[in-house]
C-alpha cells in the first residue's frame, strides 16, 4: 500500500494563534488479483487416423467423419486404425456463441492435408468445416468430428510415418 | 540544542492544537503542526475482488456494488472471490470528501470505474466518485467510518488470459 499525505497550511508560523489548516490523504490499495481465463476449451477426445497406407504409392485418401478412409490413385488401405478426430467444445461461462474453422494445415514428409470435413454436435457434414454462430456449447461441451484428405506423394517407404498437421479454431462472440 | 518542554496553548473551540515547541537561538519559535491533532489514515480491512473472469469475445463490463454484489456481467464471472473493498477512515471528528484519483490497471483493454459504495451503516451513498467526489460527509457520527466499494471492471477480447493487478488511489479531504 501506498499511502502520500498531502497538508496545505492556510496560516503561516505562528506562536499561539489558531492555524486554519486542511488534510488530504490518499492512499493506493489494490484490488485482489483478478484471474481472466479463456472461457472455451478445445479437447481431443479421440485422434484422427488413417491406419496403415501403402506405401511407395501416390494417391489421395479420404477419411470421413463416419470413420471410413477411401483411396484413388495408386494406394490402398492395408490395416489399422481408421476414424475420425473427435474432439469436444466446451464453454465455462456458457455465454457465447460460436464459429468454428480448420486452419493451419501442414505437410509433412510428403503427405499434405485438405479439403476438411467436420460435423458439429452430429449435424451434417459441412465440407471446408465453416460453422458459423453455433449456439454456446455450454459446460458440458459438444463433440466436433473431422474428417480430412491426405494426398500422399508416393515417396514413403515401407515403414515410415507422416504426421501432417492441422488447428481447430473456435472463435467465440 | 536542547530539546524545550511541549506547550500546550489555549484550547480553540472545535479543534485541537498540538505545538512542537523547537529552540532556535536564544529564542523559542511554535510550530502549530495543523488543526488536526490526530492524523488521518486510511486502512484496507478487505481487499476489493472480483474473482476470476471470462476473456469475452468483445467489449464487456461486470459492475459490482458496495455490497459486495454483481449487477451487471455476472456470467463473466467463472469463478473465484467477489466482494467489496472496505476501508476504515480514522481521523478527528469532522467534515470529510471522499474521492477515487489515479488507476493502474495490469493491460490497456482493462479498466476500473465507477467506483460506487456507501460510507458508514447505510449513511452516505458513494456514487462514481472517481468522477464526483463525495462531499461533506461527517467523520465520527457514529455511524462507523467504513468505507464500502464496488467497482465496474471492462475488459474486451484482448484482454491477456492470466493474472491482472489493479490499484487505485483513495483520497480523504479533511475539511
Amino acid at each position: 500500500m501506498r499511502s502520500t499525505y498531502k497538508k496545505w497550511l492556510f496560516g503561516s508560523l505562528a506562536s499561539s494563534s489558531v492555524i486554519s489548516g486542511a488534510y488530504a490523504i490518499t492512499s493506493n490499495f489494490s484490488m485482489a488479483a483478478l484471474i481472466f481465463s479463456e472461457p472455451f476449451t478445445i479437447t481431443e477426445t479421440l485422434s484422427m487416423r488413417f491406419g496403415n497406407l501403402m506405401a511407395n504409392a501416390a494417391s489421395t485418401y479420404t477419411l470421413s467423419t463416419a470413420n471410413a478412409v477411401t483411396a484413388t490413385g495408386h494406394g490402398a488401405i492395408v490395416g489399422g486404425i481408421q476414424r475420425a478426430g473427435s474432439y469436444t467444445i466446451a464453454d465455462t461461462a456458457g455465454v457465447a456463441n460460436i464459429d468454428i474453422a480448420i486452419a493451419g494445415l501442414t505437410a509433412d514428409s510428403g503427405v499434405t492435408p485438405q479439403n476438411p470435413v467436420c460435423s458439429y454436435d452430429g449435424g451434417p457434414d459441412l465440407a471446408g468445416c465453416a460453422i458459423n454462430n453455433a449456439a454456446s456449447p455450454g459446460v458440458a461441451g459438444k463433440v466436433l468430428k473431422v474428417g480430412i484428405q491426405l494426398v500422399v506423394d508416393g515417396t514413403q517407404n515401407n515403414g515410415a510415418s507422416a504426421t501432417p498437421q492441422f488447428n481447430i479454431n473456435v472463435t467465440y462472440h | 540544542m536542547a530539546a524545550a518542554p511541549m506547550t500546550r496553548a489555549t484550547p480553540v473551540s472545535g479543534t485541537q492544537i498540538s505545538y512542537l515547541a523547537l529552540m532556535a537561538g536564544c529564542g523559542i519559535i511554535l510550530l502549530s503542526s495543523d488543526a488536526v491533532a490526530v492524523p488521518l489514515s486510511i486502512t484496507q480491512t478487505q481487499a476489493m475482488s472480483f474473482g476470476n473472469l471470462a476473456v469475452p469475445g468483445g467489449p464487456k463490463i461486470v459492475t459490482m456494488d458496495g455490497g459486495g454484489n454483481i449487477t451487471a456481467g455476472s456470467q463473466w464471472v467463472l469463478g473465484g472471490t467477489q466482494q467489496e473493498g472496505t476501508y476504515v477512515v480514522g481521523g478527528d471528528p469532522g467534515l470529510i470528501d471522499i474521492s477515487v484519483g489515479v488507476v493502474n490497471t495490469c493491460h490497456a483493454s482493462v479498466n476500473a470505474y465507477g467506483f460506487t459504495g456507501v460510507f458508514g451503516t447505510g449513511m452516505n451513498p458513494l456514487n462514481n466518485i472517481q468522477v464526483t467526489p463525495a462531499s461533506n460527509i461527517q467523520l465520527g457520527s457514529g455511524n462507523g467510518d467504513t468505507i464500502s466499494l464496488g467497482a465496474t471492471i471492462s475488459f474486451n477480447a484482448t484482454t491477456p488470459a492470466g493474472i491482472c493487478n489493479i490499484d487505485f488511489d483513495l483520497i480523504v479531504d479533511y475539511h
